[in-house]
């Protein structure tokens, strides 16, 4: 019953990271408690109405906020909390419908079920304070694709990422052309490149094959480090005051999936492309990612040409598309975030 | 020799990168520039002055979250987050709140934020039942009622912490500070008033403000500006944000300007005048609003710029009102009229309706609903609203317009169904017999069920409120209920030549 938000203390850091990631171990299961409980509560309800048939279909629709993933678990809860009941959900088109919405208010989330033909029957409304849901969770905002050009170029590129290096974790754009590494920094009046790395003789390949390389998965290790993966081979890259690549003959790897995170949700986003002709013009799509349930798309977004490289930033928060626009022959650098609300 | 190739190419292509433009390149927000408005109406940032449901106690409040501050707000996520409020408390029962107040905050005229300023400060603006009192640095709010909701009350606009200064004006603790006024208008809540003329205000941007300083330097905004006027504006770049109307916030889309829709914000509603035998016949109410077509007015008259009201509350506020429905049935709505009195034609008909929402959107619906109400068999005359300047609707008619029927707007200001429903019944004149402020979900669902039924109010649409913004604006980040939040708001480039060194935003050309 009390919350206090003073300015946290610098000392207590080491414990504000240890629960910061005690957050992002745990939050799915407290998220899951909190609406299975309250999906069991809805089901409760719904088997003490008067004049409760024996058996119904059952219509679910979700109209909130919530995420396809958070309606699933009401719906396993609910359904579960059901069968152990007289009463039957069954699928027959000539029972009655039990017709349950979930919808949401500024402050709450409301489970509202509501037996069809429903002449004689009230609905069963249950509010739940949205701050019951673990902070930041509880709701997942409709999410859309933004992109941001930030380059473009008649030469050819393969790959992009971003980075953040340094004490002061500068942000560097990296561009893996055919032959060389380039960096770039973000100035007063744009990006500008800082310096570059021919890439080895090794990783060359013997024509242009977009697509085929690009920067590989970011290892788990610390500190992390950049990879590019180039002819089936991968070097890691050397930041710091000068640009450089290491090759020791590791094999590579598959390029890992761009995943990213929306501000208005903890499920994060894999990014998906049409992946169609290169003659063609592609677009970038947004999947929620949440372990095989229903999955919620963003809009697509369009995109001058074919994307020829998704990758994204290891902080999750933005990736670099790499597009080559149809109408100029130019290869351009977009940064795709997501955005939330309309 | 393919080592020396390689560094040659790569030089080529950093000599490509170096000279290609840099287009719309990444860059942190920049501070700087002058964010301009532009409003139709004129409006008071005095809280104390706002009626609720009107359009000027809204545009007030926008103006309003630029100088001053709440004790809470909620955000996108509907959590409660703490503005002047660091901490608070509150009994089991609900009936006793304590809000620690931010040490360190100061109003733009210097003096300290302290609980007793607080408390003077929303006294005028609570409930009598609410009592205050000031604990060493906390404000303790009590009442003999439950106040389970208090937080997300006090979140909604009207609950400002300002501080009335020697001559009326008001000192707050926001992002911005009052400017000097280029034309008549000034932040003593007296602001510009003249419906025939633009005025403007200017807000400086706070320095020292405990939230931090906000990106723009300046944010002017003009007055009185008209609707075709301000999308001329934003098109041709004098403007930064403007309001849309639903015919031309259409247009922009399709013309591809950037729009920004709030949630369905402002309701069009009939009002029955129960002292008026034709208007009190159950009967007939139910007829009137069988009659009406409420998709086609929300889809082809408003071409689907609003939505159709099924309830009072709209469905983002409610979360319930999906589950009634009101559909047109004229063969219902025509039996209901054949079971009226044999002379209620004589006596009672043309039903006169009285549009007292101000603006052409409301007198197109009258018309459309004296359309409706004329194929089951109810002839309806439309009176206009001629000699009400001002006033956008009122719970007791003029003596020159007494009506069975009136059109209503009622814009939502609350976070809270419950209060909004007691408001709205309240500004209106709809009797309703249990308070629905402190119900839980489904209990407002009862009593709205209740009003519905008794048809003294008949909902026709719910309409979003649409904003023009320049491509230039960024971080624009409103709440869905309306609200702007312009301090977080940045300009990417420096603004055209001020209208204010030539011509004025809003003058015609």
């Amino acid at each position: 019953m009390k919350r206090n938000f003073h300015r946290p203390v610098h000392a207590t850091a080491a414990l504000v990271l240890a629960l910061l990631a005690a957050l992002f171990v745990f939050p799915r299961t407290a998220r899951a408690d909190a609406l299975e409980d309250a999906a069991r509560t809805l089901a409760g309800k719904v088997a003490a109405l008067p004049r409760l048939p024996a058996s119904a279909a059952l219509a679910w629709e979700n109209r909130s906020s919530l995420s396809e993933y958070q309606s699933a678990i009401l719906r396993r809860a609910f359904i579960s909390a059901l069968a152990g009941g007289l009463f039957l959900l069954v699928e027959n088109a000539a029972v009655p419908v039990l017709r349950v919405t979930l919808s949401d208010t500024p402050a709450h989330i409301l489970l509202i079920a509501v037996l069809q033909p429903a002449e004689e029957q009230d609905p069963v409304l249950l509010e739940i304070d949205r701050a019951a849901f673990p902070a930041g969770q509880g709701v997942s905002l409709a999410a859309r694709i933004e992109r941001q050009l930030l380059w473009r170029q008649p030469e050819p590129l393969l790959d992009g990422i971003e980075w953040a290096e340094g004490a002061n974790q500068e942000s560097s754009l990296l561009l893996l052309t055919r032959d060389s590494l380039l960096r770039a920094r973000s100035a007063q009046d744009g990006w500008r490149v800082m310096d570059s790395a021919p890439l080895p003789d090794s990783l060359l390949l013997p024509w242009a094959r977009e697509g085929e390389a690009g920067f590989a998965a970011v290892s788990p290790a610390l500190p992390p480090q950049p990879k590019i993966r180039m002819n089936r081979k991968v070097c890691a890259v050397t930041l710091g005051e000068k640009l450089g690549l290491s090759c020791d003959g590791e094999a590579g790897g598959a390029k890992p999936d761009a995943v990213i995170a929306a501000p208005c949700s903890r499920e994060n986003y894999r990014l998906l492309t049409g992946g169609g002709d290169r003659n063609e013009k592609d677009w970038i799509q947004a999947q929620e990612s949440v372990d095989g349930e229903g999955a919620r798309l963003t809009p697509r977004m369009e995109m001058p040409g074919p994307v020829l490289a998704l990758t994204a930033r290891p902080e999750g928060n933005s990736a670099i598309a790499i597009v080559r626009d149809l109408l100029t022959g130019d290869y351009e650098v977009h940064r795709i975030t997501l955005a939330c609300g309309n | 020799m393919k080592s020396i190739a390689s560094h040659w190419l790569a030089g080529i292509s950093l000599a490509a990168l170096a000279l290609a433009a840099p287009l719309d390149a990444a860059r942190p927000p920049r501070y700087g520039g002058t964010l301009r408005v532009e409003m139709s109406r004129s409006a008071s940032v005095d809280p104390r002055s706002w009626r609720a449901g009107t359009e000027e106690a809204a545009a007030g409040a926008r103006l309003a979250a630029l100088l001053f501050d709440r004790l809470v707000e909620l955000d996108d996520y509907g959590r409660i987050q703490p503005r002047l409020a660091v901490a608070w408390t509150h009994d089991p029962a609900f009936l006793r709140w304590r809000f620690t107040i931010r040490a360190g905050v100061k109003f733009s005229a210097g003096t300290p934020l302290t609980a007793t300023e607080a408390a003077l400060a929303l006294r005028p603006l609570l409930a009598a039942s609410r009592q205050l009192s000031v604990e060493g640095d906390a404000l303790v709010i009590q009442s003999a009622v439950p106040m389970p909701d208090l937080l997300l009350e006090l979140a909604a606009p009207p609950y400002f912490i300002c501080r009335a200064l020697p001559g009326g004006a008001l000192a707050g603790t926001g992002p911005f500070l009052p400017g000097a006024p280029p034309a008549a208008a000034g932040a003593s809540g007296a602001a510009a008033n003249s419906s025939d003329a633009t005025s403007r205000m200017i807000f400086r941007a706070n320095p020292d403000a405990w939230s931090g300083r906000p990106y723009v330097d300046a944010v002017e905004v003009t007055f009185g500006v008209p609707a075709q006027r301000q999308f001329y504006d934003l098109q041709t770049g004098l403007a930064d944000i403007v309001e849309l109307t639903p015919d031309l916030a259409l247009r922009a889309a399709q013309g591809g300007l950037r729009t920004w829709t709030s949630a369905p914000l402002t309701l069009y509603a009939l009002l029955f005048d129960e002292s008026l035998p034709a208007a009190a016949d159950p009967r007939l109410r139910e007829a009137f609003s069988l009659s009406l077509d409420r998709a086609s007015m929300a889809g082809v008259l408003l071409q689907k710029q609003a939505e159709p009201a099924s309830t009072l509350l709209p469905q983002w506020l409610s979360g319930y009102a999906f589950l009634v429905a009101l559909e047109t049935n004229m063969d219902r709505a025509r039996q209901l009229r054949a079971a009226l009195p044999a002379n209620f034609a004589s006596s009672a008909e043309p039903l006169r309706l009285f549009v007292s929402a101000s603006g052409d959107l409301a007198r197109l619906l009258a018309d459309r609903v004296a359309l409706d109400a004329r194929q089951a068999g109810l002839q309806v005359k439309v009176l206009n609203r001629a000699g009400v300047p001002g006033a956008t609707f009122s719970a007791t008619p003029a003596p020159d317009s007494t009506a069975e029927l009136r059109m209503v707007t009622w814009r939502y200001s609350s976070l809270l169904a419950g209060a909004e429903l007691d408001s709205l019944a309240a500004g209106l004149g709809i009797s309703h017999a249990d308070a629905a402020a402190g119900a839980n979900s489904a209990q407002l669902f009862g009593i709205e069920r209740r009003m519905l039924g008794e048809r003294a109010a008949v909902p026709l649409v719910v309409l979003p409120e649409s904003t023009g913004l320049a491509a230039r604006v960024h971080d624009w980040r409103p709440a869905r209920w309306g609200e702007w939040r312009l301090a977080e708001a940045w300009l990417d480039a420096p603004e055209p030549p001020s209208p204010l060194s030539g011509k004025p935003a809003g003058a015609q050309p």
